[in-house]
């Protein structure tokens, strides 16, 4: 359609014209929409007599006197053959020839490539494919989009990240985020979620080395890159959209709190204290402690009442939130010119606390300076408010007390209670932070773009893009004078700075610059030089430099007056405060240059190098080069393909291979959270202040001098199908499909590399590792049925990816441990992601590695099986082996997604996605957690013994937590979390079509549901959310977690969502 | 033509492309870090002593509560950080002042005893788990990150021990202002102070150690915890040298302003001289000598070597080593509410409790007990199921309990104030009262036991305890009075980190087939049936915990060891 055409005008062709008998003019019109079509060829068959339309779609031609025909074409729509007779003015329509796989694309090719002379995978999904995801989120919305990628919405927490992986893995520091380009140009510093969907034209992924090289030392995770939506000449138009959403909390698993407990009671089924008197709530409010009864006897069997009545602590966590979106934008040109402007509002309340409100502001002009010369400026600006917490949401406090504790308890002075002491160990109460502490954190982006064009001659083009990527965030945390509230007094319970409250203030401001100056040259071996060889050369030359910059002031004040509302403060009322401060900066700037050859339009070759310096590697003098080439063969341009033609219109061949990097970078917790560290390559001191003045002190983990940029090299290969199955009637009318195998291996990859502590530091900074990874893509769109009124169109999303350990430099394990979670194990040979861990006993004659009986035979008899595991019969406890043994893996097997649409005539559309993510498997840390005090709700569940006992035994579900290690990592809690999800369900009704409205184009009523179906065996709340993230998602590339994937650590679940929506346009 | 015009607007880019690569260049090696100061600091005369200070009171003792930033993220379990905090505090656990009940650190298998007999003489085993042996060589593991016990004071002292290393391999870089060779002596005698500090508190927890003494490298020479204690006697001996050669006091004491915080010269804390820095040494001498010793293998040469050492060591009013906490976190080395154990032990429901064993300890109306404990509403028993050892009815009061509040003009200073910054003492080596202790230690077992008595009751007396007087005519006995050392050394040194130190040389913690354990133990239990609290007077408790612990399979993992030192226990369950 058009909106291909526009860019690649940009880049347009332009022919010869000698002068003839006759002018014809015409207009080349969309067959889509009716706009001018710029940049269609229009050739005199059978000579080299050709004109291009212009921005409005109208050419002029001199043509002879009588005859001839006219074929008009362009890249990406279906070429048509029109013979003039004796007019003057020929008119015509081009329609989108989705039949030819024909779609231009320039990620990872540099140069606008059509999909038919494609050698490498480029996956690709255009805006109005998009789901209108209640976020408002481009992230969210291209889950199950991209054949291959593993996205996934891995947490509820509005303006958290979505988890982006691309290919496998390749980094270990880093993170598996890819590159983020919009319109060409990097976006560091704003978050992938701060954009506007409502303004993405398309979206294009290239997703690893072999197509990424064009982007050096910053491609090897792959590439997503963002178009904005450009105005279409002709007359102003205008779109609006108003949608709003109701979200409930996503409990697949039905978590919740046992409703029966084992504690101590008096007679009367009162839970007593450790006193034994009737439990009761003292003068404050507090309760006292109980005895929790788990001896061998005791039964999870006794209802909560009187004093002690059971509050659902995930109903008073969770509320049901909304979610409202706008959007309006203008669009329009005329010759020369065009804009696009919009102003988009996203507002999200959390399930939990708290609510975020984005507005993007954008605007996208482009001008024709001169015929061969035109400019684009693009100017994206996002304010957001967001009152979330973005570090922990209470939910484990929430789940981790007992259930007789009401978090919407107030004491006689209205003021809610931090814990409760006899109530669980870990128990504070979620309700008391959301009293006393309040978050505000602002931010503005600007992403400004700009694009300079210039057409030199036939052969030549230059292109200049460049951008700045500025974000400011501005976060401010209030905790406030707590020592009104007795408890808190009493015992110096507070959250925050201290009792008498505090004010944390941190300025971020962060931008990365991207400057690129492209020269093409195109050389057609017979029209230019007269070779009277069907060879065309394409040779690129880049220069690209960026800088990025991070700069974070943090300071923190204690001490409110009581006086004053928390609300209604700021630092100078405040009384001590401490600072910090922390920059981080890179540079870096490379050469790319890449030749391409092709015969005809069989067969295309191409390769080339990309050379890059950092400021991070190599001592900052020594560059890294990163080899690439390519090369497709399409089989059905031969003549021998004829006869498959028929069913086969389609077939290419295509191999690819190529190298890039990831920048050597390390993200690390300072008191104000997680910031880059570039500086890796100096061993730096710690600078800190006393009440003296001054100290420096050693850090733990050494720089190195020597640090090299981490590599991964790829080859891939695809093959690129149209098939005709059914040539007529309606049903299956065309298929395209693309396969894409692919394998990778990563070296040099960066890790601290342990030292002996008594060398006075833990680690060093090393290229440490090697890694492998393989895996398959498919994508397929089928034409499933099409006849007048109605249009059904398919497309299947699937891939897989394995990436494995293949080198540690001393061979030694890594443990990754993250704060008291499952222990994945890195070890050379293994997949990543690979959990380790204590095997429940099946057998009571089971033997340890070294071939001894974990159970001492002369006891054996003391033991049974219960539900496949050995059980102790008398002390109720489950037995594990005391040996860690590999559990399991989770990486899924597949990610796949479904989506069809159908649309009946003009006005109803009905669209639906499944996604289907399968052999995945999930630490399920919520529910060890939960296990550990009694309160997981499988505690009110019988278990039957051979002595015929059968109840639901405390000392039975205790041991599973206890077991060997207490919280150590079990097969048990290591959970088949396969999903299918019906992700998306759309239903719209155009009134504007079906009313024939006239000058009202659109006016479409959406309903939509998302997340409204799961099927899975996962028991916590939602297999999708997992801890793949880090961090609040503040820019786009510290928050993915690469070796840990797969935790359900207190994670944030997803919501199930109806939207109502109504989208306008005239 | 065409073709050489593309060839000439190739090279043209080209060389554009150049030109701008070469601006570039300089661009990329003018990216500094800017946020922190390099090695080259050390070369000057206020970065080394900015560095022997920051390398003892931020590498050394330095530590988050779990809400900053981390130190060392590898010995971060979610509890906190620091020798103050994690260190001392497991050594108080170990020595049963207080019990830590949680699974971060495993703190819950360090400081859990095998088995607890009740009165009615039922048998109570470890709930979760065998021993604390068995469980903690288990978790000598690098897959068990910081939850591997061992690693913890191995690695902050070597950490010191590596500053130190530093600054001695600097000490003649910078240039000096005014006594070049006084300060150049102090900088030596504070390293060499807190390496012999670093080596005994090695030597006195693990069977065997390293000795390194140059910075950033190590060696595989394990050598047993004997050595170690040698190589810290060497070191203090260097120490005090190296004091004993300054002329120019005033050079030293500027320098030594400069190496103690000046939030750490307030309190008992303060610039000392050259010889009350030498008292502090020996001070640290005569404790390496006492804790690696049996008791009961002690000979008269044993004690009259405590003797000469304590009698040269700290005397009241002398300056000791502390670290203090200030209310702005950033200038604070330590968390300012939680950085230290007493600071995790005070308050109901905190994160450490005060044991009962220690409750039991206190003489009826010390002071000290009434102005720092008051009763819990309701007792903690067995907490979440972990053991009996678990339990407590006190509670640890911050800046004093009701009765100090009533009464704080005459009565014994609270062992905390959480949240009065700055007010508490936090002892980082040797003090008055444990140089007191450790005289009337030896005096007690070289035939002065009314002597011994008497610098008890001095102790007591300086501490605001208003206890009567020791009397030498009922307390006739060396068991006698060892019995009144034990109990006064747990109430007034504690949150001192050495309660470990000697439950070991007394025998407490060894297994009971070994002699060890405690009898007469004040342990709470619930009964069954009613939920009611029941008080435990004459429990037996076997502790049985490792002597020493094992090397850190951290370091060996990476450090393979050269000779045939055993580096792991051979005990087993």
């Amino acid at each position: 359609m058009k909106k291909f055409l526009l860019i690649c005008f940009s880049f347009g062709f332009a022919l010869s014209v000698w002068a003839q008998d006759r002018v014809v003019t015409g207009r080349v019109t969309s067959a889509d929409d009716g706009s001018g079509l710029p940049g269609v060829n229009v050739q005199l068959k059978g000579t080299t007599i050709g004109s291009v339309t212009d921005a409005d779609g109208k050419f002029s031609l001199s043509v002879p006197a009588s005859g001839g025909s006219l074929i008009y074409s362009f890249i990406g729509l279906g070429t048509q053959e029109v013979e003039i007779g004796q007019r003057a003015v020929v008119d015509v329509q081009l329609g989108l020839d989705i039949k030819q796989l024909s779609e231009v694309v320039v990620t990872g090719t540099g140069v606008p490539t059509d999909r038919k002379r494609l050698a490498i995978a480029v996956e690709s999904v255009s805006g109005d494919r998009l789901p209108q995801a209640p976020t408002g989120a481009i992230d969210q919305a291209l889950v199950g989009k991209i054949a291959g990628a593993q996205i996934a919405t891995v947490s509820g927490n509005p303006g958290a990240p979505v988890s982006i992986q691309l290919r496998g893995i390749n980094t270990l520091g880093g993170g598996t985020q890819p590159l983020i380009m919009v319109d060409g140009v990097e976006m560091n510093a704003t978050a992938l979620n701060s954009l506007d969907l409502n303004n993405v034209e398309r979206v294009e992924v290239v997703q690893g080395a072999a197509a990424s090289t064009q982007y050096g030392a910053q491609g090897a995770n792959g590439v997503i890159q963002i178009f904005t939506k450009r105005g279409k000449s002709g007359p102003a138009k205008v779109e609006a959209s108003f949608r709003t959403s109701s979200d409930q909390l996503l409990n697949i698993g039905n978590v919740h709190q046992p409703y029966n407990h084992s504690f101590a009671t008096d007679g009367n089924g009162n839970i007593v204290d450790t006193n034994g008197n009737i439990l009761k709530q003292d003068s404050y409010g507090d309760w006292p402690n109980l005895t929790w009864q788990n001896d061998p006897s005791a039964l999870n069997n006794k209802p909560y009442k009187n004093n002690t009545q059971y509050h659902d602590h995930v109903k008073q966590l969770f509320h049901t939130a909304k979610t409202y979106n706008s959007h309006i934008g203008i669009s329009g040109g005329k010759a020369g010119s065009d804009y696009a402007i919009s102003v988009s509002n996203n507002m999200q309340e959390s399930l939990i606390n708290g609510n975020l409100s984005r507005t993007n502001l954008t605007a996208n002009l482009g001008f024709d300076i001169t015929k061969a010369l035109t400019l684009r400026f693009i100017n994206q600006l996002v304010y957001t408010d967001n009152t979330v917490n973005p570090i922990s949401p209470p939910i484990s406090s929430a789940m981790y007390m007992y259930p007789f504790a009401d978090f919407d308890y107030k004491d006689s002075q209205g003021n809610p209670l931090y814990k409760y002491t006899g109530a669980g160990a870990n128990n504070t109460n979620p309700n008391y932070y959301f009293h006393y502490q309040s978050f505000s954190n602002k931010t503005i982006d600007i992403i400004p773009n700009l694009n300079l064009h210039w057409k030199v001659n036939k052969i030549l083009e230059l292109d200049y893009k460049a951008g700045i990527n500025y974000q400011l965030g501005l976060y401010g945390r209030t905790s406030a004078n707590q020592s009104g509230n007795a408890l808190s007094a009493l015992n110096n319970y507070f959250v925050g700075e201290g009792l008498n409250g505090g004010l944390t203030k941190q300025t971020t401001d962060r931008y990365n610059i991207n400057s690129l100056v492209t020269a093409i040259a195109r050389i057609d071996f017979d029209k230019d030089l007269h070779l009277n060889v069907p060879i065309t050369s394409t040779t690129q030359a880049l220069f690209d430099y960026r800088s990025y910059a991070f700069h974070r002031q943090y300071a923190t004040y204690t001490g409110i007056p009581l006086y004053v509302p928390a609300d209604q403060i700021n630092g100078s009322l405040s009384q001590a405060n401490s600072v910090s401060e922390w920059n981080d900066k890179f540079v870096t700037y490379g050469f790319l240059v890449n030749q391409k050859f092709e015969y005809k339009d069989i067969v295309g070759i191409s390769g080339g190098f990309r050379s890059d310096y950092s400021s991070v590697y190599g001592d900052a003098k020594t560059p890294f080069t990163f080899p690439r080439g390519d090369i497709y063969f399409r089989l059905s341009k031969l003549g021998f393909w004829d006869r498959l033609s028929g069913i086969l219109p389609e077939f290419k061949l295509r191999a690819a291979a190529g190298q890039a990097g990831i920048q050597p970078v390390n993200y690390f917790q300072d008191l104000a959270g997680s910031a880059p560290n570039h500086f890796l390559r100096s061993t730096q001191f710690l600078y800190g202040r006393d009440a003296g003045g001054s100290f420096i002190g050693s850090v733990p983990v050494t720089g190195n001098p020597n640090l090299k940029v981490e590599q991964s090299s790829e080859q891939e290969f695809g093959a690129d199908l149209g098939i005709a199955p059914i040539k007529d009637g309606s049903w299956l009318n065309f298929i395209t499909a693309s396969v894409t195998v692919w394998n990778r291996t990563g070296s040099n990859i960066i890790w601290q590399r342990p030292l002996p502590i008594s060398a006075g530091a833990t680690n060093i900074w090393d290229n440490y590792l090697s890694f492998k990874s393989n895996g398959a893509q498919f994508s397929i769109t089928t034409d499933m049925y099409t006849s007048s009124a109605i249009n059904w169109d398919m497309v299947i999303n699937w891939g897989t990816s394995k990436s494995f350990v293949d080198k540690i430099a001393d061979h030694k394990d890594i443990p990754l441990v993250w704060s008291n979670a499952a222990t994945y194990t890195l070890k050379e040979g293994q997949q990543i992601g690979t959990i380790y861990g204590y095997k429940a006993l099946t057998s009571v004659n089971q033997k340890d590695p070294s071939g001894n009986y974990y159970i001492d035979q002369t006891t054996a008899a003391n033991y049974e099986i219960v539900d496949g595991r050995v059980v102790n019969s008398a002390l109720k406890t489950v037995q594990f082996t005391t040996d860690k043994y590999y559990l399991g893996n989770t990486t899924p097997k597949f990610n796949s997604s479904i989506t069809n649409t159908i649309t009946y005539k003009d006005f109803l559309t009905v669209a639906f996605q499944i996604d289907w993510v399968s052999g995945m498997k999930t630490y399920n840390q919520t529910k060890e957690w939960m296990y550990s005090e009694g309160l997981h709700g499988d505690y009110d569940k019988s278990v039957k013994f051979k002595s015929g006992e059968n109840g639901p035994y405390t000392a039975y579900y205790k041991s599973f937590y206890d077991a060997t290690e207490s919280n150590g990592t079990k097969n048990y809690f290591l959970e088949n979390s396969s999903f299918a999800r019906l992700r998306n369900l759309s239903i719209g009704f155009d009134f504007a079509k079906y009313f024939k409205m006239g000058k009202v184009r659109k006016m479409q009523l959406m309903l939509t549901g998302r997340n409204l179906v799961t099927i899975t065996k996962y028991t916590g709340f939602d297999p999708e959310a997992n801890n793949n993230t880090s961090g609040s998602g503040a820019g786009t590339g510290a928050s993915q977690v690469a070796g840990q994937r797969g935790l359900d650590y207190w994670a944030f679940p997803n919501t199930k969502s109806y939207q109502v929506g109504l989208n306008v346009a005239f | 033509m065409k073709i050489i015009m593309e060839k000439i607007t190739k090279i043209f880019i080209v060389l554009l492309l150049m030109i701008v690569a070469q601006s570039c260049h300089d661009e990329l090696s003018k990216v500094t870090n800017v946020n922190a100061p390099t090695i080259a600091a050390l070369s000057t005369e206020i970065g080394l002593a900015q560095y022997a200070k920051g390398g003892v009171y931020y590498n050394g003792f330095g530590g988050n509560s779990g809400t900053g930033p981390a130190y060392y993220p590898t010995l971060d379990d979610g509890l906190g950080e620091g020798m103050l905090l994690i260190v001392n505090g497991l050594h108080d656990a170990l020595g049963d002042l207080i019990f830590v009940p949680w699974g971060n650190n495993s703190f819950k298998f360090a400081d859990n005893p095998t088995q607890i007999t009740l009165d009615d003489n039922s048998v109570n085993h470890m709930p979760v788990g065998v021993s604390q042996p068995y469980e903690l060589k288990l978790r000598n593991d690098r897959a068990y990150g910081a939850g591997n016990i061992m690693l913890i004071e191995w690695t902050y002292m070597y950490f010191l021990n590596n500053a130190c290393n530093e600054v001695l391999a600097y000490v003649d870089k910078p240039a000096y202002t005014g006594s070049a060779d006084a300060k150049k002596a102090t900088l030596k005698a504070w390293s060499y102070f807190w390496k012999g500090y670093a080596y005994s508190r090695i030597g006195n927890m693990y069977v065997a150690g390293l000795i390194i003494d140059t910075p950033g490298v190590s060696n595989g020479n394990y050598v047993t915890n004997t050595v170690i204690i040698t190589e810290a006697n060497k070191n203090f001996d260097l120490a005090i040298t190296t004091l004993n050669s300054i002329t120019d006091a005033s050079s030293y004491a500027d320098m030594m302003g400069n190496l103690i915080p000046g939030q750490s010269q307030s309190g008992t804390g303060g610039v000392p001289s050259i010889a009350q820095f030498i008292g502090n040494v020996n001070t640290l001498k005569a404790r390496t000598a006492l804790a690696s010793l049996r008791v009961k293998n002690m000979v008269a040469a044993d004690w009259n070597n405590i003797l000469t050492l304590a009698n040269t060591g700290i005397q009241n009013g002398d300056p000791v080593f502390i670290m203090k906490t200030t209310q702005d976190i950033n200038k604070s080395y330590i968390d300012p509410q939680f950085g230290w154990s007493a600071a995790y032990a005070s308050g109901s429901g905190g994160t450490y409790y005060i044991s009962e064993r220690l409750m039991q300890d206190f003489n009826v109306n010390d002071e000290r007990f009434l102005s720092n404990i008051d009763t819990l509403g309701s007792p903690v028993v067995n907490l979440r199921g972990r053991g009996l050892g678990f339990g407590t009815r006190w509670n640890l009061e911050d800046a004093g309990g009701t009765w100090w509040r009533a009464n704080n003009t005459t009565a014994a200073a609270p062992y905390v104030n959480v949240s009065g910054f700055g007010v508490d003492n936090i002892y980082m080596a040797g003090s008055y009262e444990e140089n007191q202790l450790m005289i009337a230690e030896a005096k007690i077992n070289t035939g002065d036991i009314p002597g011994g008595l008497a610098l008890i009751d001095g102790v007591r007396a300086y501490q605001h305890a208003n206890l009567p007087a020791l009397n030498s005519a009922t307390i006739n006995t060396v068991p006698l009075a060892m019995e009144e050392i034990r109990k006064e050394r747990r109430i007034a040194l504690l949150f001192r980190g050495l309660a470990f130190y000697d439950a070991r040389r007394m025998g407490i913690t060894d297994d009971v087939s070994l002699g060890g354990g405690r009898a007469n133990a004040v342990v709470l239990s619930a009964d069954p049936n009613t939920g009611n609290t029941i008080v435990n007077t004459h429990a037996f408790i076997n502790y049985n915990y490792l002597p020493y612990f094992d090397v850190p399979q951290n370091e060996l993992d990476f450090n393979v060891e050269i000779g045939s030192t055993p580096v792991k226990t051979t005990i087993l369950q």
